[in-house]
């Protein structure tokens, strides 16, 4: 579904991207982890267009985003969810109307199917009674929670987690993990989460991608990942300092 | 001998401090040239922009209830700014137009005086500028923190065009709420000066407002409109292309805002130079 094809990215000649490449079957979990400035959020913002690699491609269901424009381009991020790392609500809007807003805008529903679905979307992530609040009012886990209920309302095929769970309390990570986790076996999406949260992740991911020094450095199932003897592995893993890894 | 006396010019010619001005001065011609390459391509970007406002502009759909808002913020909530701007350009104009008219013993054309300065310079140039001040910086402050905290990402991401939601709006209530806050500006500056001139130092209500009939023509309001009308779409397409362009963080947006308030108040003052050349 997912295919990304020897992506080279730099910025101010700086090169962050160095020849990525993985791929992704349809219902896939794949977690994406690495040290903080690696380009994961990079890789994603690739994978909807957001950014256009200097080389290299990235096909979703065969066609290639980097060369699609207008309604064609509409149309595959219309499939895609993106949940921001910061939320990316609109401020001016209160709860409701942020996550009806792509309803309102990109379909031809009546305002009654609307709230009805606003509604339940609000409900699934826990923030039922929080419609009229501004992004302002929110915590930092209500601001995810409905940054969530956003990208979730138009139902996509795939849906990409820009590090749902940075800044948020360990209990409230961890519903967040598994509230991704309740909502993909109901629903079924591909999808990607960019996460230091490793316990979790590697609990409801099906892979698991690492990346390092622009390029990946290893990508496996869970048990692979764990029991790997990679000395960069493993002490990404433990978090120990002062070794194999590579700070940016 | 001719080649030996060659070599020790060149070696004469070239000592330390020579070829340090040389080097000063290709440093120089790069750096003339780096600022004159992001120049262009600053200004083709800005006039892409602009195109691409225009694209969204005459293709629906639009966002009818995004222009109203954008009306009421950038036209209403100008107004006590403008009225306030309004009598006091107006009365420092009576005080002053009244002494110097004195001087020639013609103070009966203080009206007409105060009116066309109003209607035709004053009137469309110090209301935008006061626009620029106050709209045009919030403008570029809220789009620039839409693109740092990627909200405009998230639009995009929606299959929603940024430009018909943010951009065109403001264009259209630039283009609006101008011309109005200028009337507004004009009116107001006029009853300005009447009270100074007036009421104060005594020139008859009949001859002020007579006169200015006699003198000022429907061809000097229409100046007047055409000017505020380009005014309001300058500021709006300047203002929401540094916004949407800021930099990263708090940095990036104030000095967005900075650039942005310089920039159209400078691209409204030659502009008038230039419309008052081509309306004369």
């Amino acid at each position: 579904m997912i295919r990304l094809e020897n992506i080279y990215k730099s910025f101010d000649g700086f090169e962050v991207l160095k020849g990525i490449s993985f791929q992704m079957k349809k219902g896939e979990i794949l977690a994406l982890i690495g040290g903080s400035g690696n380009g994961k959020s990079v890789i994603l913002k690739h994978i909807v267009g957001l950014l256009k690699p200097d080389q290299g491609h990235v096909f979703i269901d065969g066609k290639d985003i980097g060369h699609l424009k207008g309604n064609d381009l509409e149309a595959i991020r219309s499939r895609i969810g993106f949940l921001f790392q910061n939320g990316a609500l609109f401020t001016s809007f209160t709860v409701y109307d942020n996550v009806a807003f792509p309803l309102r805008e990109k379909t031809k529903w009546s305002e009654k199917e609307i709230r009805e679905r606003v509604l339940k979307e609000l409900d699934q992530v826990g923030l039922s009674g929080a419609e009229n609040k501004y992004p302002a009012e929110l915590s930092g886990g209500m601001i995810k929670r409905t940054a969530f209920a956003r990208a979730l309302v138009t139902k996509p095929e795939v849906m990409l987690f820009d590090e749902p769970t940075t800044g948020l309390d360990p209990i409230i990570a961890h519903t967040i993990l598994d509230l991704i986790k309740s909502l993909h076996e109901h629903l079924g999406f591909t999808a990607i989460i960019v996460s230091h949260e490793l316990s979790r992740v590697f609990q409801i991911a099906h892979r698991v991608a690492m990346l390092h020094e622009g390029k990946i450095w290893t990508i496996g199932t869970p048990e692979e990942i764990l029991s790997s003897n990679d000395p960069v592995i493993r002490q990404f893993i433990s978090g120990a300092t002062g070794g194999a890894f590579k700070l940016y | 001998m001719e080649k030996m006396s060659t070599q020790i010019n060149i070696k004469t010619f070239l000592t330390s401090e020579t070829i340090f001005a040389i080097i000063s001065a290709m440093v120089w011609v790069r750096k003339i040239g780096e600022i004159t390459l992001s120049s262009l391509q600053g200004m083709g970007r800005m006039g892409l922009f602009f195109v691409q406002t225009l694209f969204c502009t005459f293709t629906p759909p639009l966002k009818f209830s995004w222009i109203i808002k954008q009306v009421w913020f950038i036209g209403y909530q100008s107004t006590l700014v403008i009225f306030l701007t309004g009598a006091f350009s107006g009365m420092v104009l009576g005080l002053q137009g009244f002494y110097t008219l004195n001087r020639f013993g013609s103070t009966a054309l203080l009206g007409p005086m105060v009116a066309l300065s109003l209607i035709k310079e004053l009137g469309p140039v110090l209301a935008a500028l006061m626009v620029t001040g106050r709209a045009g910086s919030a403008i570029t402050a809220e789009i620039g923190i839409m693109r740092t905290s990627e909200q405009i990402d998230a639009m995009e991401l929606m299959g929603l065009n940024p430009f018909r939601y943010l951009i065109v709006p403001k264009l259209f209530a630039g283009i609006i709420a101008l011309p109005l806050l200028t009337a507004i500006f004009d009116m107001v500056g006029i009853f300005g000066g009447y009270f100074v001139g007036g009421r104060l130092l005594g020139v008859g209500e009949g001859t002020y407002f007579g006169e200015m009939a006699n003198y000022v023509g429907i061809e000097d309001v229409l100046e007047g409109i055409y000017k505020s009308l380009s005014f309001g779409a300058i500021i709006s397409w300047v203002c929401s292309y540094k916004g949407y362009y800021a930099g990263f963080g708090a940095e990036g947006v104030s000095k967005a805002t900075t650039q942005a308030v310089v920039l159209s108040s400078v691209l409204v003052l030659f502009w008038d130079y230039i419309m008052t050349s081509l309306l004369f």
